[in-house]
């Protein structure tokens, strides 16, 4: 077959359109995967199946009583749980102004052990009538558990 | 009475906007010239009553009518009345009011300044706004009535959501639905085209002036929300890739992307099948990013309440616009296409290659917005997408685009001198290298591949936009918006890159340096306000030992929702802006405080304005400044 002027364009715009495509998807597809960052309950971590020392989200209810604040630096621990299992946190900086003990907190960081999560960024909820809705959705699911047993 | 007579006027509104929507079908048997005159008249009355029914609820605001539920949850007797009236649209059902008496201000002016094009056109895209009325207002009605009554009527009302107590939300909402509502009109428009099956270059010039005036207060929306998380979230940032700002900006990038295949459609007569699909997607997008925010289905400042009953009630209308308008598209568009030669050289090829990484930006972002909900709906894990991913996407395939501006400007259609051309803009990039260069060295002292990269890019957009403006004389759209592109990379490149941040505690009478600047800390005083009481921070700041200006950063907590607010101080110049926020009290004598310093800021709301001010030039014609009469 011979191969004409025209098709030969055509041929050459086909193949750079799924280039560009191929191309922008790849590029996409492993942005998104490199930034990824999964949800787990403290439960979740005590089980084991949250990895260690990777970025992770975790989220839970302030235990009430356990914020305790280092003298003379912005370290601050703290217990959430999720009426199953507590996780001890450590964070480093200013807390959001709607923290607070008995609260949800959803926080972004890493584990250091599986007893202790190293908050990078801590999110509180954003009026008293709102949760994050990981914790909403935990919380209800816990609930119904306990209710059950 | 209020309830009796919101929900007559929303009823009459809805009965009138069905009728509009009958001209559809009716012009067929009636009259053309009389079917335009009635549907003229139809919008207009929606347009009062809906108006009418708005400031019925602002009224039930600023006398305190805490019979309607709405103004008992979001209003308080102690808050200032700008605030009474900023919080009609403050909440769910009143946003949406807004989002209708918006919609129909645009179906009214489609009807007002429509002289060029054929009443044909213009009573379909009226039946088509009619209908888009009559579901907003059904939805309204049947989920979310602002004139619901509540019992026992309580004494006081639970007050605004502290947050929005800020003059840059009053406009924020607003300005912002303008933008979004306004892509109704290039949708209602590819509709009636398909429908009609006739397309003219006359009528595309008319549709990029309603596209440029919804980009223009897309624009404004969007850079108020940001100067207002700047200024009153107290974390310094102005853009956080929350979901709900990324529902405004995938809006935003596609009506950019609709601006510039219009102009190739208008002057070329091609990418006209693009354009209609373009404008179907761009107001999808709009709906899309409603649903986003009012389902509550978002982790997000903006979601306020969780219904999953709203939820649902948008997202089958935005199937059945979304799927019923691409149905439509398919069946009908190829009566609608064109051919034409366009050499790669040409002004055609290098803004198809603008629509190609728009859209591909748009949808990189949508990928990153809607991910983590279809992965949690699937099961499949709860996940987050980090701000590192849209950072990432944005700045590879941002930069591409801000770099073919100035070959855009240059290029002429069909085919462009290629020598002429490289040697021009050649000369221009030589200069932005050097200058940026000499920039980097001595301003910032820091080398990074991407800084410099970027500014280059910048530098060389405004470079060419001030060489060509200079030979044109014309303050063209174009010209002005590029050149405010330019000058927002700028202002994002250098404050992400060498802003400072100091978190640390401080005892009264300490100081701190930052940059060549040094901040006193002299005391905390109370003070007390009608809605609000807080602890007043007082700072000195000093250039090199010579004071300069006091600070006064405050903590507030809000009486009746016992909120706690942080309200950042902040001197700007042009170059800087210093930053200072109140952090905890550690005790009587210390507190914990946030300072920033954050160069070249101000670029970025001059950016902004640029912009905006281009739109406007792009709707009332541009400024010639050598007018010879």
């Amino acid at each position: 077959m011979k191969i004409t002027k025209t098709n030969k364009k055509r041929i050459i715009k086909i193949l750079v359109f799924f280039f560009a495509i191929t191309s922008f998807s790849s590029i996409l597809i492993y942005a998104l995967s490199q930034n990824m960052i999964y949800f787990y309950t403290p439960t979740q971590v005590y089980n084991s199946e949250a990895p260690i020392d990777s970025n992770i989200r975790v989220g839970g209810m302030v235990k009430v009583n356990s914020v305790k604040k280092i003298n003379n630096s912005l370290k601050v621990n703290f217990t959430v749980h999720d009426l199953e299992q507590e996780l001890n946190v450590t964070y480093t900086g200013i807390l959001p102004d709607l923290f607070g003990e008995g609260q949800g907190v959803v926080m972004t960081g890493k584990l250091i052990s599986k007893k202790i999560f190293l908050a990078e960024e801590v999110l509180a909820k954003h009026d008293e009538n709102y949760m994050p809705p990981e914790v909403a959705d935990m919380m209800k699911e816990k609930n119904k558990e306990m209710f059950n047993k | 009475m209020i309830t009796e007579i919101g929900n007559i006027l929303l009823c009459v509104s809805a009965a009138l906007s069905l009728c509009l929507f009958s001209f559809i079908f009716l012009k067929k048997v009636i009259n053309i010239d009389n079917c335009f005159h009635f549907s003229k008249n139809i919008s207009l009355i929606i347009l009062i009553s809906l108006l009418s029914s708005f400031l019925l609820l602002s009224y039930a605001f600023l006398t305190d009518n805490f019979s309607l539920r709405y103004v008992a949850t979001n209003s308080n007797l102690t808050l200032e009345n700008i605030y009474k009236f900023s919080a009609v649209w403050g909440a769910h059902e009143g946003s949406i009011l807004l989002w209708v008496l918006v919609l129909a201000f645009w179906c009214f002016s489609i009807a007002l300044f429509s002289k060029h094009i054929p009443k044909k056109i213009i009573v379909d895209m009226l039946a088509i706004m009619g209908i888009l009325i009559l579901f907003f207002l059904l939805f309204i009605l049947l989920t979310s009535n602002p004139f619901d009554r509540i019992f026992p009527i309580p004494l006081n009302g639970n007050d605004l959501n502290p947050l929005l107590q800020d003059p840059g939300l009053i406009i924020h909402p607003p300005m912002l639905y303008f933008g979004y509502v306004g892509t109704s009109v290039p949708f209602a428009f590819a509709v009636a085209i398909l429908i009609n099956e006739n397309i003219k270059s006359e009528w595309l010039s008319w549709l990029r002036k309603w596209v440029m005036a919804s980009w223009m207060f897309l624009t404004i929306g969007i850079s108020l929300g940001s100067w207002w998380a700047y200024h009153e979230l107290g974390w310094g940032g102005w853009w956080f890739w929350d979901p709900v700002e990324n529902a405004s900006f995938m809006p935003w990038l596609a009506i950019t992307a609709l601006l510039h295949s219009i102009i190739v459609s208008e002057k070329r007569g091609i990418f006209i099948s693009w354009t209609i699909l373009l404008s179907i997607l761009t107001f999808s997008l709009s709906l899309l990013g409603t649903f986003l925010v009012r389902s509550g289905i978002l982790v997000s400042v903006h979601a306020f309440a969780n219904d999953p009953e709203r939820g649902l009630y948008i997202l089958v209308f935005l199937t059945i616009v979304i799927g019923l308008s691409l149905l439509l598209y398919f069946v009908k568009s190829s009566k609608l296409i064109t051919y034409s030669n366009y050499n790669i050289s040409s002004k055609e090829f290098i803004l198809l290659i603008n629509n190609l990484f728009l859209t591909v930006t748009t949808f990189a972002i949508l990928l990153g917005t809607l991910y983590p909900l279809i992965s949690s709906t699937l099961d499949l894990g709860k996940i987050s997408v980090g701000a590192p991913y849209f950072n990432f996407i944005f700045s590879a395939l941002t930069l591409p685009i801000v770099f073919l501006m100035s070959p855009a400007i240059f290029s002429a259609w069909k085919k462009t001198n290629y020598n002429h051309l490289i040697k021009k803009l050649g000369l221009f990039f030589m200069f932005s290298l050097i200058i940026t260069y000499f920039f980097l060295h001595f301003y910032v002292d820091v080398e990074n591949f991407i800084v410099f990269l970027a500014i280059v890019i910048a530098i060389f957009t405004i470079l060419s936009s001030l060489y060509k403006l200079s030979q044109t004389r014309i303050l063209s759209a174009n010209l002005i918006s590029h050149i405010g592109i330019g000058v927002l990379i700028i202002g994002i490149t250098i404050s992400n890159y060498y802003s400072s941040q100091h978190e640390v505690i401080m005892k009264k009478g300490a100081n701190i340096a930052i940059q060549e600047f040094q901040i006193a800390f002299n005391d905390v005083k109370n003070k007390v306000s009608k809605n609000y009481t807080s602890k007043v921070g007082i700072f000195d700041l000093y250039d090199n030992k010579d004071y300069l200006i006091s600070f006064f950063p405050e903590k507030r907590i809000y009486n009746v929702q016992k909120n706690i607010m942080t309200e950042a101080a902040i001197h700007s110049t042009l170059t800087r802006d210093i930053y200072v926020a109140l952090g905890e009290k550690v005790n009587d004598n210390s507190w914990v405080v946030r300072i920033y310093y954050k160069p070249f800021i101000q670029f970025l709301w001059l950016g902004a304005i640029l912009m905006i001010l281009g739109g406007f030039f792009g709707i009332f014609g541009n400024l010639n400044l050598f007018k010879k009469n």
